[in-house]
């Protein structure tokens, strides 16, 4: 009986031990990148959350392809910048940044450039220790053959939401978080560059519509600023959210039109939303992104 | 009065045993509940979309006067894009999941839902043509609140 005892009380003491031991390695492996004072102080979950109110690197590039303002180059950030990065922070902004030229590119049908796009991003991969989610060889061979396009989107866009999967369940989410600013950040300046070169009402109104990004930005910023790098990005971003002070946007609701098209239910909105912005203010907004970006991809240097 | 001791720690240490174990069996199932077999038909069900992101979700049975449980998500939606939203079940389970979605965070006006209360119709998926750039509300359950365990899938047209 004695003996029994001791059998089962050891097990539930190994088992403990082992338990522990595992959540000890798991918790060195994070803290190798994340340093606990630094840490971000909002659970996971709330974290998770509010990221989805941020866009997504194709989402962005998709935009301003649909824009049909015709391909730039000069608009990218450049190649030979991804080594600069010295931090996770100012990396995973740039891969956020890199995410939509190599968007663009792809869905401009520029592969010439897409295997130096490809490249940059796996400097920063490494550097962020995700490069094992980037098929990197595959994505290379794809972007030398002119009809795979829409594979090298599916696989990129993939790696990207692996990566971001990844960060989050490393409790890195907030590096995903900055992905996510990063790739707005680029975005917003395309959509600047294009309105300068080829205004439009259409244009204006999608650079007034991120004041909405803006403010789910600061949203997740208000949250994080413990740590002192969001807390400076959060200044950073100050000026520009000033300028979007400025920005009105009303939203009218209408009723939805709905039909079934086999087995699958089409909804199409009615409501109508009205964006009202300067000039003044779309000179405003150019001069904070493009200093603000400056900054953040070290373009300048 | 040392065996009626005895015999109560080993009763103890048993019962530890099988709480530690159930658990873990439990949390395994509730976190993942077959996720990766989900997202391989989910991802088969993309077609000419992009997946933006996926939302697991488990709910245990509603409790008898209990409310139904739902997972909400706010995302933003871009004005001229196309997205597409739709559920994959575990059959393991009762639960069949609706996907709704609404106009905004305080979930002011449906705008569109999986599942219609009115004709008692599911559709295999909810494609949406947005309108206005802006917060919108998703908002996942399954019906009369059964116990039930799916992924919901948010993709986006990309290039058309």
């Amino acid at each position: 009986m004695k003996k029994n005892i001791i059998i089962a009380l050891s097990g539930i003491i190994l088992m403990g031990c082992a338990d522990s031991s595992n959540k000890t390695t798991e918790n060195d492996l994070i803290n190798q990148t994340t340093d606990k004072s630094q840490a971000v102080s909002i659970s996971r979950d709330v974290l998770d959350e509010m990221m989805q109110t941020l866009p997504s690197p194709i989402e962005t590039a998709n935009l301003i392809t649909q824009s049909k303002a015709g391909f730039n180059k000069e608009l990218l950030i450049p190649t030979k910048s991804s080594e600069n990065f010295p931090d996770k922070y100012s990396q995973a902004l740039a891969l956020g940044g890199y995410g939509v030229d190599l968007g663009y590119l792809n869905l401009n049908n520029k592969i010439l450039y897409v295997v130096e796009y490809l490249e940059s991003i796996n400097t920063i991969s490494k550097e962020l220790k995700v490069n094992q989610f980037l098929d990197f060889s595959v994505l290379n061979n794809l972007a030398k053959n002119r009809n795979n396009v829409d594979s090298l989107i599916e696989i990129s866009t993939k790696n990207f939401n692996q990566i971001d999967e990844y960060l989050r369940t490393q409790n890195r989410g907030d590096l995903s978080v900055l992905i996510l600013i990063g790739s707005w950040v680029e975005g917003l300046h395309m959509f600047n560059h294009i309105a300068q070169e080829n205004p439009s009402e259409e244009i204006n109104k999608r650079i007034g519509e991120q004041k909405i990004i803006i403010d789910n930005i600061y949203a997740i910023l208000n949250k994080i600023e413990n740590v002192d790098y969001y807390k400076g990005l959060k200044i950073k971003l100050m000026g520009l959210k000033n300028v979007y002070s400025k920005v009105k946007i009303s939203y009218v609701y209408q009723e939805p039109t709905m039909k079934e098209v086999n087995g699958e239910l089409v909804v199409e909105d009615n409501s109508k939303s009205v964006v009202e912005l300067t000039k003044a203010d779309l000179a405003a907004i150019d001069k904070e992104i493009t200093s603000l970006r400056e900054d953040l991809f070290m373009t300048n240097n | 009065m040392k065996t009626k001791f005895k015999k109560t720690v080993y009763l103890f240490c048993i019962l530890c045993c099988i709480y530690i174990i159930s658990s873990s069996f439990n949390n395994s199932k509730k976190g993942g509940c077959g996720k990766e077999e989900l997202m391989t038909e989910a991802n088969s069900k993309l077609k000419k979309y992009t997946l933006i992101q996926d939302f697991p979700f488990y709910f245990k049975k509603k409790k008898k006067n209990g409310d139904i449980e739902y997972k909400k998500q706010i995302v933003t939606l871009n004005r001229g894009v196309k997205y597409k939203f739709y559920t994959i079940r575990n059959t393991e389970y009762d639960g069949v999941p609706i996907v709704s979605i609404y106009n905004n965070e305080k979930q002011e006006f449906l705008l569109g839902t999986t599942y219609n209360v009115t004709l008692k119709k599911f559709y295999s998926e909810l494609e949406f043509e947005c309108k206005t750039t802006g917060n919108y509300c998703l908002s996942f359950c399954f019906q009369d609140g059964l116990e039930g365990c799916a992924v919901g899938v948010f993709a986006s047209m990309i290039k058309e």
